[in-house]
């Protein structure tokens, strides 16, 4: 309250400039596990072309992504490897839950696999689908984006160990 | 002496590489592959520099001609691709044209369905309150859209026709409960299918906002002479 209103003024506005700067270029990182993963890639290619919103670069490594889209089942195996790469990103992070088999199983309801990639990993969106088509993708990305814009993320980024800004 | 006579035939080292021959090999050598070209007439010179541009003109035409083609690329948000006929999307349930609920509460849907995504409990008709015609109603139907996998097996399922696929597809979300779709979102409000018994609606055609997926045709043909049948023996008595 004893600050001058001019500064409140000037942070909000670059707190909204950062949400639409992260927005605008979430970087996914590769983590295509199964058939999901073909319409992943479908999505990337230029028939619906996600460079349209700024995310066509698949980062092999997770230390140039933000957001993760764990497209396809998780094999009890593959999840410490997941939790790794997870764990690997740098900090404002996102995590996208594609199609029915990341989500909770699926028909695979078998010792096997993860029932549901949210108990490895905090999601942020779920895609429902077998497999979700590139547009059902796009939609929960969007939705996604929305919500970074919107600034529902910013305490959760701001109340993390590395504070980014 | 006994090295010799095992291998007869063995040149020695100075045979294979003359030391003294090498150097000028290696220049000949050179000199062919035009690495070392000392002199070249400029007419060649003005040769080579044409063909590189033209091979260059060549690869950039290809380039040139995508700008005149047609962009492949759908504008998603804002433009959609027309789904195919027989598209696969959100469920919803159907009304009899009287308004009556066609679901008569069976399980067989959730029976039937590979990844256990829907919860139905039935229960009794009342004259008070009658929700569909016959014994029995759906009094909860729940579809849990984060397990289904769209492959239509609850529709076959299905034996009053009550459950019909749409084509909304993008309802992606940010949390769990909001997958479970309940019967006041699943129900349409006013009967889906506004047909005559006799009328076969084909897969594909529009009734109001949706698309049929699927008519059974032959189980529409298997009641139509059933009815047949009833009427036969209705004149005859």
């Amino acid at each position: 309250m004893s600050e001058p209103s001019g500064v409140g003024i000037v942070l909000g506005t670059l707190e909204k400039f950062v949400d639409w700067s992260r927005r605008s270029s979430l970087w996914p990182a590769t983590f295509g596990l199964a058939c999901c993963a073909i319409e992943m890639m479908a999505t990337g290619a230029s028939r619906f072309d996600l460079s349209r919103f700024g995310m066509e670069v698949f980062r092999a490594s997770p230390r140039q992504a933000d957001l993760m889209i764990v497209a396809g089942r998780v094999s009890q195996k593959m999840a410490p490897v997941l939790r790794q790469i997870y764990d690997q990103m740098p900090d404002p992070k996102w995590v996208i839950s594609m199609g029915a088999c990341a989500s909770c199983g699926g028909v695979f309801n078998n010792y096997a696999l993860v029932q549901g990639v949210d108990q490895i990993v905090p999601v942020d969106m779920y895609v429902p689908g077998c497999p979700p088509r590139p547009e059902m993708l796009i939609d929960g990305i969007m939705r996604l984006h929305d919500d970074i814009l919107a600034g529902k993320y910013r305490p959760r980024i701001q109340g993390s160990k590395r504070v980014t800004i | 002496m006994a090295e010799e006579e095992r291998r007869p035939n063995r040149l020695s080292e100075e045979a294979w590489y003359p030391r003294s021959k090498t150097p000028l090999r290696r220049t000949r050598a050179l000199t062919e592959k035009k690495i070392f070209a000392p002199m070249k007439p400029a007419i060649d010179v003005m040769l080579e520099i044409g063909e590189g541009v033209i091979a260059s003109m060549k690869g950039l035409s290809l380039t040139l001609r995508h700008v005149f083609r047609r962009p492949v690329t759908i504008q998603y948000p804002e433009q959609r691709r027309d789904p195919f006929p027989r598209f696969k999307g959100r469920h919803v349930l159907d009304r009899h044209p009287d308004g009556l609920e066609k679901c008569i509460g069976c399980e067989l849907c959730a029976g039937a369905c590979p990844a256990d995504a829907i919860l139905v409990i039935g229960a009794e008709n009342t004259p008070e309150e009658r929700y569909a015609p016959g014994e029995r109603y759906a009094k909860v139907y729940e579809i849990n859209y984060l397990r289904c996998i769209f492959c239509g097996l609850c529709v076959e399922a299905c034996p009053t026709e009550a459950l019909v696929m749409s084509n909304a597809y993008d309802f992606s979300a940010d949390s769990r409960d909001k997958f479970i779709f309940t019967k006041e979102e699943l129900l349409v409000d006013a009967p889906l299918q506004i047909r005559d018994s006799k009328v076969v609606l084909r897969a594909g055609e529009e009734v109001g906002e949706y698309r049929v997926l699927k008519e059974g045709l032959a189980r529409a043909r298997r009641q139509e002479e059933r009815r047949k049948e009833h009427e036969h023996t209705e004149t005859e008595d």
